[in-house]
This record gives C-alpha cells, structure tokens and sequence, in this order.
C-alpha cells in the first residue's frame, strides 16, 4: 500500500512538465550558465576603445609612450589588441566620447610632454633638482567597470615601462620576484566543480521548498489529508511517501547533475565521495525540513510558494551557492552565517578539496543540523496532522 | 414556423480528423433543439462555428434570414453563448464578471435582472474562481443571456455537476423556453436530452445521423417496455399473467419479465391483484426505451464509453 | 472604447487582487533591491569597480627592512590600495580567506639580496578576480623597487575620475538601475504569457470571441494593463532606494517614461514571440525564465562584458536589457550616454513593438478560430 502510494506521488511528481522543468531541467541550465560565463572570464578577450589625444609633438619621451601604445593596440597570435586607440586632436571631442561610452579612458599627452621629459632625464643625470615629470593624463568614469579596468591597465603598463627606463638609465633597482598561491584551494580547482556544488544545494532546496512545500499546502487546503484521514491510509504515510518520492527525486536530479558535469565540463565531483556525501544527506535532510515547514505553516499553495520566494532568495544569493559570500559586507553577514545553504555548499566544497570553509569543519555539519531539528520541531507543532481543511 | 437558424453542408476538417464532415439542420423559433453524441463527435465544433468562434471550412450558416459564410459581430449582437469551459478572469466577482461582458453589447439588460434570474442574488460579490461546479454555470448562463439574445447556445452545460445542480440548470432552461428563447443545446446525457428537447440531433463522427423528436426516435426503435418483477413460485402464477394479455412473458426461477406496449394498464394489474392476493413480488424494474438505445442501435456503440 | 475601459478595469482588479501576481509585481524587485543593495551597496560584486581602495593583507618578514614597510605604506594609496598589516604569514592566509577587515588578498615582502620577493595569496572562492588583483600587485611590486631605489617614475600617469553626471553616482545607485532593468524584464516577458498564455489556456479569450468584443481590444487593453501595474513597482524601488539607501537620484522624467514604456513593450513583445512559438504557457514561461536569467548575467548589470569572451560579448549584444540597463543608469543619472543612442534604442524598441503585439493578437486569435 505504501510503496504503490509513494509510487503514485513519484510518478505524478515526474509527470508534470513544470517539475520536470524547475527540477531536472533547470539546474543543468544554470550550471551550464555558470561554468560559460565565469569559466570563460579569463581576460583572454580583453579589449577597451580608448581614446588618444596626441599634442605631444616628436620627441624622445612621446616616441617611447607611442611605442608603448602601438604595442598594447597590436594583436598578438591567439590574443586580441587591449586597446583599440581612436586618434583624436580635440579634448572636447573626447570628452564627449567618453560620456557617450564610445570609449572607456581619455589618454592625453600634453604639449608639454617632451620638453618636461627631457628635463627630467637631462637633469636627474647630472644634479639633483627635480624636475616636474612628464605626466600622461587618464580620465576615466569610476562607476563604468570598462573604465576602472582600462585605467588600471594603462597604470600597469606604464610602470613597467619606467621599470624599464631606470634599468636603461642604470639605475641601481631590484629586481621582483612574483609567487602565489591561493588560500583553501586545491591543485584541482574547476568552476564546474564549484558550481555544480551550488547548484546541487539550489537544486536540492527548490525541490523541498517548492515541491515538498507547495504539495503539503496544497493538499492541506484541497482537503486531501482530511479525506485520507477517514481510510485506512494514515496521513502519516501519506506523509512519509510524499517526503520519500521528493528525496528521490531530489537524488535522481543531483545524479543527472553530476553525471552532466563530468561528461560536459570534466566536472571531478563525487556523490559517493566519503568527504561529500555527508553534506549531500545535509542538503537533502534540511531541504526536506525547510519544505515541512513552509507546507506547515501555509494555508494553501500560493502561500507556500510566497513564503518559499521570500526564503529561497535570498538563501541561495547569501548561501555562497554562486559566489563567496563569507566576506560580504557586515549589513548582511549575519544572514551569511546563519544560513544553512552557505554550511551545505562550503561543506561539499571542502569535501572536494576545492575550497576550504573558512569556519570549523564541526560547524559545517552543526548549523545544517541544527536547522533541520528547529524546522522539523516546528513543522510538527504546527502541522495539523488531522487534516482539517481550512 | 420562423426558421431562425438553417445550416447546410457545414464543414470543418482538420488534419487529422474531420470534426464536422458536412452537416445540415434547421432549427425553428422557440425551440429547444439538442445536439446529442458522445465525446468527439464534433458537437462542440459545430456550436463554435455556429457562434462565430471558429471559421468553417466550408457550408453555409443562415442566421435570422442572412445568408453567412461566418458568424459576424451583428449576429453575435442576437446570440448568446456558454461554453463547456467554464472559466472567467479568475480575479472577478460575478457581477464585475457578468457586468463585463454587458460592456461588450450595443444593447444589455440589467445585471441585477440577470443575476436574479439565475438565482445568483447571493453570490454577486464572490469571486468566480470560488464558486462551484453549478454556480459558475449559472455565471455562464447569465453571460450568455446579458444581451437579451434571441438564441442561446448552451454547450454541456449539466456536465460534471450533481443531480441537484443538474435540475437548476434544467429548471432555468426549461424557463428559457418558457419565455419564447430559441435554445441550442449539446449534451451527452440522453435523460437530458430526452427531457428538454423539442428536436434532438444526434451526432457520430463529424456527422448527423438521426434527427427527430425524443419520442419520434424512440418509436423509431420500435421496441417495447419491459417490467420484470420477482415473485414466490413463479411458474405457478404464470396463467395469471398470461391473463394480462402482455405481447411477451418469460419466466426465469422466481424471475418474471413482460413485454408490453401498455406499461401502465400492466402495472395497475400487477399491484391490485398482488394486493387483492396478498402476493409480495420485490425487486421490480421498469424499462423503457431511451434515447440511449436509440444511439446505440444507430452506431453500435454506447453513448458513455 | 466602453468595452476597452470594461476591459482595461477587469483586468486591473484580476491583477491587483492576486496576491502573488502582487506580491511578484512588488515585493519581488523589492526583495531583490535589498539583498544585493545591502550584500554589495560597498562595492558593486566583482570588486572591481568599486569607488573606495581595494583592501589588503600584508605581512613583513620579521627582519625585512623598515624601509619597505615605509614606502609600501606611502605609495599603496597611489594606486588605489589600502593595506592592513598581518601578525604572520599564517595570519594572512587566514585573513584573506576569511576576509578579515575586508581585505581582497595578501602578499608578503621579503627583501633578499638584490631581489625583493613578493607572495601572493589568493582567496579560492575569488578565483574570477584573480587576474584583476595579480595586476594590482604587479604594479605595487613595481612601485616598491622603483622607490626602493629612489628612482622617481619619469612617466607619471595621473588618472582623473570625471563625472558627466548631475549628482555625485554611487554603485548602490549604478546597482538600482540594473535592478529596475531586471524588473522591467521580467515583468514585461511574463505580461502577455500570463495574460494571453493562460486566457487562452483557460478558454476565457475563447468566451469573449463569441461576442461582438474584439480581440485587439483585449490585447490593447491588457498592454495598457501591464504597463500601468509595472510602473509600481517601479515606483517603490526608487522610493526604497532613495530613502532606505540614500541614492541620490537626478531622474530625467520624460526620458524615463519613455524607456520605461518601449522597454516594456518590447519585452513584451519578446514573451508574445516566445508565446507564439511555444503556445502552451507554461512552457513558455519556463523559456521567459531561462532567457531572463541568462541575461541577468550577460548584460553588464552584475559583471563586466569586458571581462568575458568575445562569443558572450556577442551574445550580450542581442540581449535587450544590456541596452535598458545602459538607458536606464542614464534616465536615473547615473551615467551618461549618446543621447543619439538612447533614442535609437527606444525608437528600435517600440518598432518592434509595433509589429510584434499586433501580429500576436492576430496569430493567437488566428489560432483560436481554427
């Protein structure tokens, strides 16, 4: 009887377009999505207009600027030009071109440019008067990311050519010596791998919210649990069938997740993982208790589905589910640390050894934990288990 | 007798089927006239066509004595229409509902009026959505009489609805009628269409394949009524029965059944003499011949399958 | 006109009175306002537009040279940095993974010989700005030997923030923009799907058809509709940002309702498409839904399209909200742009509405009849 019963919510579950959409069909998008657009963001395709106005004349200083931008605005096998230099004589012109967006920086070498340069290099040579130093002026709009980004650019470059000047000048400078090394970080990082983590968690969570949720409401409010109230079939079984055909298909979407990831993105994540598969149980345990609950306390589907909005937003945006949240601005940090997503993500994260949480692993298993005993606890007080209709 | 509407050849194929496959019929004035066939005979098509909903593909419509190759706005002034579905703009309340489609008629009749005459008056401020079965029929009916039409087209409009609701809906049909309302109706319930009809139409496969008054197709049958009764010692009794002249009379253990045109004159023979005889007979059964057996014969099949 | 108005007040209630339809129209963007409004209003989402200095950790090894300590001190400013100093290296990594006092990264400093060495350390889950804080260590590292060796840059390069706008921009204001370009998206897609899409599903346009009522009446009607109902929400996101962020706006009203009404109806006209192609409406809400997230992403609104490759770029190019975004920070004066371009875009806008919105009460109705 219950195993027909449990069948029956499976099949009508997988039956419906809509949930086969959001729940199998979606996640794969939005991984997809995600490893697209920030697996691909390496700056290879870098490029800004910029434009140059020139009134530098001819002289040793601006033929080294020249050079300099000639180089920056050539492309180079298999790497586009950083620079795409539009010549302009007037600054009103470029001025307008710049609040037009036409172009992301103002390049201008002053009239003066030459004259201060050689000054700067004639007289650094043989006393020690200093001169004002021939200056390249940038005009750049702080708000436009194309804008920060170009200027920056242009301010690396440039010092590495003075760089280059005081060692042809002979001047006695060090050398630096570069090494790096990312914090909580394997060898192995991929994105895919850090986004099929959050994806799994959003996954996981829309099936308890939305499905599990909306479904205890729904049939709460059509009376559903009043009438099986009256057979043989306990609402308990109902219940417990209804929440068994949710978790697998919770499993069956995460399996098709991880099976998607590693033949399409080379994805190394492991379900069956000992490291993982805790946070797995985690994530399905707490998006099971959080659906109780919203089904709990709603009154009918629509409520559930507000409430399941209201939560699920900003849970998956402050969960750390796309991007590191942990260190996100004070105002809203609280929520960070409070949220069982944030503890689920980090948690599998950590167990792929892509990423180590920044907090104590015990903590990774507590919060998630914790937050499945509150809502199950209150889903049970809550729950007219009944069944009266509202 | 005015005939108000008159259809010949009309036509709609599809791909795949052809819903109407070249249909004709007239209805006069007055009448209730019932279009009667199981799920997919193409009724629902034909009423849409007929209500300027769907274009035909081929035929022609003469509508209070214009010749039409499609139902235009002038008509749909004169008609008015309730579908198999139901549904309003969920978020309305049943006078907004009913008042809204007053906007769309050069000429209405007053809500409350409406209302009243489908026994809404209690219900005109809740919304549609949470009305039942019958009551958002009866919204339907009142959208479809706001305009005062000359004609209505009711289209299943018992479906799915229990018996009480089902004799509200007939009550106000039967009250249509009544008052002079040319009725066209679609049903696939014979006792439906057997009890309201003047004309009914019945409809297999895109096609019309008997059209006559209920009782015309039942005569058509010509088949006869049965009683059949149980009583003690059956076969004993049989003379008795015999005596009542029935055209047909077998008995089966304790199990008798008659045939006869003359049910009543039977009946009364079987109760005064059972209790004239202090005879108990039970388990008595009553059949006439129905619209049901009338399709049945036409087609072979059922009409509820 | 007497059944438009009919029709246009039928449906207002049908909205207005749905509390979801409400509570997404409204409450939704507003939500959505809020959580990125106080998770970034520091600093937009990738860090690196922000307007204050980027922060980071550093630590000395003990017996480095008080000198580097000096001048690290003295020329982060220079380049827009701002550094906060490490007890350890421990302490460091520590620190920029947990992101201690707000810091991006950390480097170490070391002066061996004639060689200064520099470590970097990198924030795992900030794996995507890595490239943009490498940069900003390389030109620290330069500066420091340059200084080191009292060597004055001879090219000096003096960066100026221009302002074109009225009033002094902020990102939580750059932010809002973005957030009204998704809203405006968003609601326009769903308008037409939910009112054609499940009108028709439901039988309800059928009904009306069987009177003498018009379809384009409907579909005008229920454009007005959705017009005036999104404004509010429109509305309420700019009270909220003025008031509970302080945005200081300088909106250029006429410009405003002007891209507010063609990108509407050109989104629209997008779901009308995605409508006539898909015809079941919820399938073509869950494509409205896909498109949309796409975009949220591919538009410039959260990450810059400089940073992506050349395909997305591409890509971004025929998403409409990278142009309503762009308009939109231009009509709340957030930034500037050709004015030639903003009319462009709102006159493409609305000759794409103008063919697609009747061409899909001609089709869905169309379809009806046969």
């Amino acid at each position: 009887m219950k195993m027909n019963l449990f069948k029956a919510l499976l099949i009508s579950n997988i039956r419906e377009k809509e949930v086969l959409f959001w729940i199998f069909a979606f996640p794969i998008i939005l991984l997809t999505i995600m490893v697209m657009i920030f697996g691909s963001m390496d700056g290879q395709d870098i490029n800004f207009k910029v434009a140059l106005i020139d009134k530098g004349g001819e002289g040793m200083g601006t033929t080294i600027i020249r050079d300099v931008l000639k180089d920056v605005s050539t492309s180079s096998e298999g790497r586009k030009a950083l620079f795409d230099i539009i010549v302009l004589d007037d600054t009103e012109e470029a001025r307008q071109m710049l609040m037009d967006q036409k172009v992301s920086i103002i390049i201008e070498i002053p009239e003066d440019f030459n004259v201060k340069f050689n000054q700067v290099v004639f007289f650094s040579r043989i006393t020690a008067i200093s001169a004002q130093s021939p200056t390249v002026t940038v005009e750049r709009v702080a708000l436009r990311n194309a804008s920060t980004l170009a200027s920056d650019i242009f301010k690396q470059i440039m010092s590495s050519v003075n760089l280059e000047a005081a060692k042809r000048m002979n001047v006695k400078i060090s050398g630096y010596e570069y090494s790096e090394e990312t914090v909580g970080q394997s060898e192995n990082f991929s994105y895919a791998d850090f986004f099929l983590a959050g994806v799994l968690v959003m996954s996981f969570f829309s099936t308890g919210f939305f499905a599990l949720g909306n479904d205890i409401a729904h049939n709460k409010h059509i009376g559903i649990m009043k009438r099986l109230s009256a057979t043989p079939l306990s609402i308990r079984k109902f219940m417990y069938s209804n929440i068994l055909s949710k978790m697998l298909i919770m499993v069956m979407s995460a399996v098709m997740l991880v099976i998607f990831g590693h033949f399409v993105f080379g994805s190394s994540f492991s379900i069956l993982n000992p490291e993982t598969f805790p946070f797995i149980l985690l994530g399905i345990l707490d998006a099971l208790a959080f659906g109780l609950f919203i089904g709990s306390i709603s009154k009918n589907a629509n409520a559930a589905s507000a409430i399941g909005n209201v939560l699920f937003f900003p849970m998956q945006f402050l969960g750390g589910l796309y991007f590191e949240v942990w260190d996100i601005s004070p105002a809203v940090r609280w929520f960070v640390y409070i949220n069982p997503m944030t503890y689920i993500a980090a948690g599998m994260r950590q167990g792929m050894g892509i990423v180590d949480a920044p907090v104590p692993a015990y903590s990774l298993y507590l919060v998630p934990l914790a937050w499945a005993a509150v809502m199950l606890v209150i889903s049970i007080f809550t729950f007219d288990w009944r069944g009266d209709a509202s | 007798m005015d005939k108000i509407l008159k259809v010949k050849g009309l036509k709609k194929h599809y791909p795949t089927v052809k819903a109407v496959d070249g249909i004709d019929f007239e209805i006069e004035k007055g009448q209730i006239f019932t279009l009667l066939g199981p799920n997919g005979a193409g009724k629902t098509t034909t009423l849409e066509i007929i209500e300027g909903i769907k274009k035909a593909d081929g035929g022609e419509i003469e509508f209070f004595g214009r010749k039409l190759k499609n139902v235009d706005s002038h008509t749909k002034e004169k008609i008015g229409v309730s579908l198999q579905s139901t549904n309003f703009i969920p978020h309305l309340k049943v006078r907004e509902t009913i008042s809204l489609f007053a906007s769309f008629f050069k000429n209405s009749l007053p809500v409350e009026q409406v209302i009243k005459f489908v026994s809404l008056d209690e219900k005109k401020n809740d919304y549609v959505d949470k009305l039942s079965g019958g009551q958002k029929q009866r919204v339907a009916i009142a959208c479809a009489l706001i305009n005062d039409p000359e004609m209505i087209f009711l289209d299943e409009p018992t479906t799915g609805l229990d018996p009480q609701a089902r004799r509200n809906i007939w009550d106000i049909i039967e009250h249509l009628k009544g008052e002079g309302k040319t009725v066209f109706l679609t049903t696939h319930y014979m006792e439906e269409a057997q009890r309201l009809s003047d004309v009914v139409c019945i409809m297999d496969h895109g096609r019309i394949i008997a059209m006559d008054t209920p009782v015309g197709h039942i005569n058509s049958l010509g088949e006869k009524n049965y009683i059949s009764f149980v009583v003690k010692n059956a076969a004993e009794l049989k003379t008795v029965f015999e005596e009542w002249s029935p055209e047909a009379l077998e008995i089966d253990g304790d199990r008798v059944e008659i045939t006869t045109e003359k049910i009543q004159e039977i009946l009364e023979k079987l109760f005064s003499w059972s209790k004239k005889q202090k005879i108990i007979f039970s388990d008595i059964d009553i059949r006439q011949p129905n619209l049901e057996d009338v399709f049945l014969k036409l087609t072979g099949r059922r009409l509820r399958d | 006109m007497k059944s438009f108005l009919h029709m246009f007040v039928a449906l207002f209630h049908n909205r207005t009175r749905d509390k979801m339809a409400v509570f997404f129209t409204l409450f939704f963007p507003l939500l959505f306002l809020i959580v990125f409004g106080l998770a970034f209003g520091g600093g937009s989402m990738d860090g690196s537009s922000s307007s204050g200095p980027t922060r980071f950790g550093v630590y000395f090894d003990e017996n480095s040279d008080k000198d580097l300590h000096d001048i690290l001190l003295s020329i982060s400013e220079e380049y827009g940095l701002d550094p906060r100093e490490a007890t350890s290296t421990a302490a460091l990594a520590e620190g920029v993974e947990k992101g201690y006092s707000g810091i991006k990264f950390g480097i170490t400093l070391k002066q061996e010989g004639d060689t200064l060495k520099i470590r970097a350390y990198y924030d795992a889950g900030d794996k995507n700005q890595q490239s943009l804080y490498k940069s900003n260590i390389d030109t620290l590292a330069m500066g420091i030997v340059k200084k080191a060796a009292g060597f004055e840059d001879i090219l000096k390069v003096d960066v100026k923030d221009i302002e074109f706008t009225p009033k002094k921009v902020t990102t939580i204001g750059y932010m809002v923009a973005g957030v009204l370009a998704i809203s405006i998206t968003f609601s326009g897609l769903m308008a037409l799907i939910i009112n054609f899409g499940y009108f028709r599903k439901e039988k309800i346009l059928k009904r009306f058809l069987a009177t003498p009522f018009k379809g384009s009446t409907f579909l005008y009607a229920s454009v007005l509709n959705s017009l005036l109902i999104s404004s509010a929400s429109i509305v309420i996101i700019l009270i909220v940002a003025k008031f509970a962020f302080g945005v200081d706006f300088s909106i250029l009203w006429p410009e405003m309702i002007v891209n507010y009404l063609t990108s509407m109806i050109l989104m629209m006209s997008v779901g009308g498409l995605f409508l006539m192609i898909f015809k079941e409406p919820n399938a073509t809400m869950n494509v409205a839904n896909v498109f949309s997230t796409l975009m949220m992403f591919v538009s410039g609104v959260y990450f810059p399209l400089q940073l992506m490759p050349d395909w997305l770029q591409t890509v971004a190019k025929f998403f409409p909200m990278t142009y309503i975004a762009n308009n939109m920070r231009y009509v709340l004066g957030q930034d500037t742009m050709a004015v030639s371009e903003f009319w462009t875009t709102n006159i493409v806008f609305l000759a794409i509405g103008l063919i697609v919105i009747p061409l899909l009460g001609a089709t869905i109705f169309k379809q009806e009849q046969d």
